[in-house]
């Protein structure tokens, strides 16, 4: 896939710089949910951190940066009307638990909202404070300084904190390469490879998406605060867009239960004489994610792991593996973004079709001490995502691709990591895997849950010129 | 040997000041009907998918009630097998009914005569999956479970694609189980013949076609009022009440209710919905409406004397995949056939933009659906693709002779 040019015309500087960014030289992050106490004095420190905020321009590059999303109730909380507040999208004000989208997200059982720690109604809080820093010493000296800020200004207080890492190899719990296949989006000047760069307004509302239209945005409805601050709505209705170069965020934390992981592929993958293989569990796991641990594609490296750190991303499967028998149909991988081959359409169509339904990751690792008399300590993914549409973006993929039983020609088959089956399916429990290989099959049987929720919640992630904006309310 | 599917579609007035008792009852049937004890449609092995939904009154309309039943053979039956099998439970149904008689009157005959005189013709039918009963879908599925235990079992033996047909044809061997598949059955193939006619139909009709897109244009286009509204702008309660009946099992349901435009427009929409049928029937047998492939049954039936149209589909996948779906791959034909709706996202020239303007064309989607009180599938966690797949395997094993080696392979694949 060539790689082309990708000319700016983006108002970078006003783009958080998280959208465009994965930050890989900034190791540690931190979360901070934040719950408004004061309005005018939560304005007044919002005006402090704004210079903090890196912008998506390159020259715009700190050693570490903070990020700003907010929930419905926070851009209440700063004084923003009912009226405008309900101009925004359904699943961002509903929030991410609501009885159609735990069916939708198979946030049920395990992964029930209500035995979150945080987020789907479970507590109230108002914004979400993102922090990047490059190493422990740095976050650590960073976190004492906005504590000391917040606890001065004395507006808002903190609910709850939350750490992240990337690992310098890239690899998330389970051990695998992750974050390679990233859209690039369109007019931010990076250039990337002819299939990745996708329309503005997939990501970004105020301009066009995959559908040559521009995305559902909120636009302001009652006049307040300094409307000048404000773009004029692109698709010219002539109202003032709150949306303009902003997004909506989806933050789940992921708890990974590792050992059950290795172990469910160690007993599915035993010798004949009931021995463990090594390479053949290895093998298995990466058919299930559908890259190898080193991130090398199944598709270029059908046979064994090349090692190395290989952000391979340069592959189709339309035509080196249009049966699934390098990639199976089913993986993590190959369901989540099935790129030039979707369904039996040909390549137009189904790029036509995958570029409608991507997203932004920047997704971290987290670790949590042992509790409740437990040896081990938890580690997941704090799983974040950014779309300008969550319906047909975020939640498409988990509904209509992860969670789908009966995606392609699978019979009842579940993304293995991030799957979860319907809960009243009776054949749910026995959801499977299969393997598509010559002269028949392999499948692979009884499903586990080796990912539980354990919180998350919808975001506003506005523009600079909206943060702004909003401190004017 | 193959049944057709049918499609039975009723209409019945109601009292207009019954209409929240008679909602209260139907939803005590229950959507998705997995659990059914008022009007349990199991008790009827030849109806695939059913429903009943109460349509609100319009201007100068009475409120109604509407049934449809996607079914195996014959619709008189099927309305004999209704009276016989849920005749109580129609009688708590029609008490709220206009013109059925109250009282000790409401015998046998009664009720039978009361389906039929409300029986109401359905313009558009798409059948998914078309010549399989509702039996022989529950029973390929059967084969399909035992061929594939065979398979995860004794895979690993075999060393070729040969020996995995010879194994698996010895195992399904002589075993009366199998039976049923054993009996000659073919599904419908692509009539070249009625597809070429329609062609050339279309060909032929391509001066007036023109003609009526530009009068499309000045005299409807230009003055359509399109509700213009996103999802995200339409009432909360609405959509709740709408989304608390989805995504509970693999399908979903779609029930909804146009007002119809009138002169050229409702031309139009019985000409494209005429076609549409024609297509089903003839082109469209493989699994797929242009290039859809999650519709189980769908159906275009114009009510109330010709002054609304309903549409009613079963389908694999949430709202927004199945919308999406048609727009990626048909937007043009939405726009042919749901342009002569009220409300609909303005169209150009009569086949673009319209639904190509997706947001505006899913909050008309939503303002125009109803809620389905019952609404019943006989194979839930079924995906349409997955019937016909089991279906072609089903042919290759019992109903194919011996296949070649790319046969071989391709039947192997499907299990």
């Amino acid at each position: 896939m060539a790689i082309i040019a990708n000319p700016k015309t983006i108002d970078l500087k006003d783009v958080q710089g998280m959208i465009t960014r994965g930050y890989g030289k900034l190791y540690e992050t931190a979360y901070f949910l934040l719950k408004v106490e004061d309005a005018s004095k939560a304005k007044e420190w919002m005006k402090e951190v704004i210079p903090l905020i890196d912008s998506a321009d390159v020259s715009d590059h700190s050693e570490k940066t903070i990020h700003l999303a907010f929930t419905p109730d926070g851009l209440s909380a700063l004084g923003m009307s009912k009226e405008n507040v309900e101009a925004f999208p359904v699943p961002f004000r509903e929030g991410i638990s609501t009885p159609d989208r735990n069916r939708i997200l198979g946030d049920w059982g395990e992964n029930n909202p209500e035995k979150w720690r945080w987020g789907g109604h479970q507590e109230n809080f108002h914004i979400l404070m993102i922090f990047h820093a490059k190493d422990k010493e740095s976050i650590a000296s960073f976190l004492a300084e906005e504590k000391d800020r917040l606890q001065k200004n004395g507006g808002l207080s903190l609910t709850r904190e939350m750490r992240g890492y990337l690992r310098p190899d890239n690899k998330e719990a389970f051990g695998f390469h992750d974050g390679i296949s990233q859209p690039v989006i369109k007019g931010s000047g990076r250039p990337g490879p002819e299939n990745d760069i996708i329309q503005t307004g997939e990501f970004l509302m105020g301009y066009k998406n995959e559908h040559d239209q521009f995305p559902f945005s909120p636009l302001l409805l009652k006049e307040e605060g300094n409307t000048s601050l404000l773009h004029d709505d692109a698709a010219g209705s002539g109202k003032k867009d709150l949306g303009h170069n902003g997004t909506f965020m989806v933050f789940r934390q992921m708890q990974q239960h590792v050992d059950e992981f290795w172990d469910y592929m160690e007993q599915n993958s035993l010798n004949p004489d009931g021995s463990p293989n090594e390479e053949a569990k290895i093998k298995l796991a990466a058919k299930c994610v559908g890259r190898w641990p080193s991130g090398a594609s199944l598709v270029n490296f059908p046979d064994k792991d090349p090692g190395g750190d290989l952000e391979n991303d340069d592959f189709g499967y339309a035509d080196k593996d249009p049966e699934g028998l390098r990639c199976p149909y089913g993986s993590h991988l190959r369901r989540n973004n099935p790129r030039d081959a979707f369904r039996w359409y040909d390549k137009k169509q189904s790029l036509k079709i995958t570029r409608r339904h991507r997203i932004i990751r920047r997704g971290r690792t987290y670790e949590l001490p042992p509790e409740n008399g437990s040896d081990q300590g938890e580690i997941g993914l704090h799983f974040i995502c950014f779309n300008a549409n969550i319906e047909l973006q975020f939640e498409f993929i988990q509904h209509a691709w992860a969670n789908n039983n009966q995606m392609r020609h699978l019979h009842n088959d579940i993304d293995v990591i991030i799957g979860v089956p319907d809960e009243l399916n009776p054949k749910g429990e026995h959801s499977g895997f299969t393997i598509q290989a010559e002269p028949v099959n392999q499948f692979i049987d009884n499903w586990k849950r080796f990912v539980t929720i354990r919180g998350g919640e919808y975001f506003f992630f506005p523009s600079i010129s909206v943060i702004n904006y909003l401190t004017t309310l | 040997m193959s049944t057709k599917q049918n499609a039975v579609s009723l209409q019945i007035p109601l009292k207009p000041d019954k209409v929240a008792e008679v909602t209260e009852l139907l939803n005590t049937g229950g959507n998705p009907a997995l659990k059914q004890t008022f009007f349990s449609f199991k008790k009827m092995p030849t109806v695939h998918f059913a429903r009943w939904i109460v349509v609100p009154a319009g201007k100068g309309i009475d409120p109604s009630l509407v049934y449809a039943g996607n079914i195996d053979g014959d619709k008189q039956q099927h309305l004999k097998d209704l009276v016989d099998h849920l005749g109580d439970d129609l009688d708590q149904i029609f008490k709220y009914c206009q013109g059925y008689p109250d009282g000790g009157d409401t015998d046998t005959g009664n009720r039978l005569a009361f389906l039929k005189k409300h029986a109401i013709p359905t313009q558009g039918f798409y059948v998914g999956a078309p010549n399989r009963t509702v039996q022989q879908i529950h029973q390929e599925g059967e084969l399909y479970d035992a061929l594939r235990t065979f398979v995860k079992d004794n895979g690993s033996q075999w060393k070729n694609s040969k020996e995995a047909y010879t194994a698996i044809k010895g195992f399904v061997g002589s075993d009366p189980k199998w039976d049923w598949a054993r009996k000659p059955y073919h599904t419908p193939k692509v009539n070249i013949l009625a597809t070429a006619f329609l062609a050339l139909l279309l060909l032929v009709l391509l001066p007036v076609l023109i003609i009526f897109i530009i009068l499309i244009h000045f005299f409807y286009e230009l003055r359509a009022k399109p509700f213009g509204k996103t999802q995200s702008q339409i009432p909360l309660e609405h959509l709740a009440a709408l989304k608390d009946q989805e995504d509970i099992i693999y399908q979903n349901q779609l029930s909804q209710v146009f007002e119809l435009k009138g002169g050229l427009r409702k031309l139009g929409l019985k000409f494209f919905l005429w076609a549409t049928s024609w297509g089903a029937r003839n082109t469209f047998v493989m699994g797929q409406l242009m290039g859809t492939p999650t519709i189980h049954f769908a159906r275009w039936v114009i009510i109330d004397g010709g002054k609304r149209f309903v549409f009613f589909s079963n389908f694999d996948g949430s709202f927004d995949e199945y919308l999406g779906d048609f727009v990626d791959n048909n937007g043009w034909g939405l726009n042919a056939i749901y342009g002569a709706a009220k409300g609909y996202p303005r169209t150009f020239f009569m086949f673009g933009r319209g639904s190509y303007r997706i947001a505006e064309f899913m909050g008309w989607g939503r303002l125009t659906q109803v809620p389905t009180p019952i609404w019943y599938s006989a194979y839930p966690w079924d995906g349409l693709q997955q019937i016909v797949d089991r279906s072609k395997l089903r042919m290759e094993l019992f109903n194919s002779g011996e296949l070649n080696d790319a046969q071989i392979k391709q039947m192997l694949r499907r299990i």
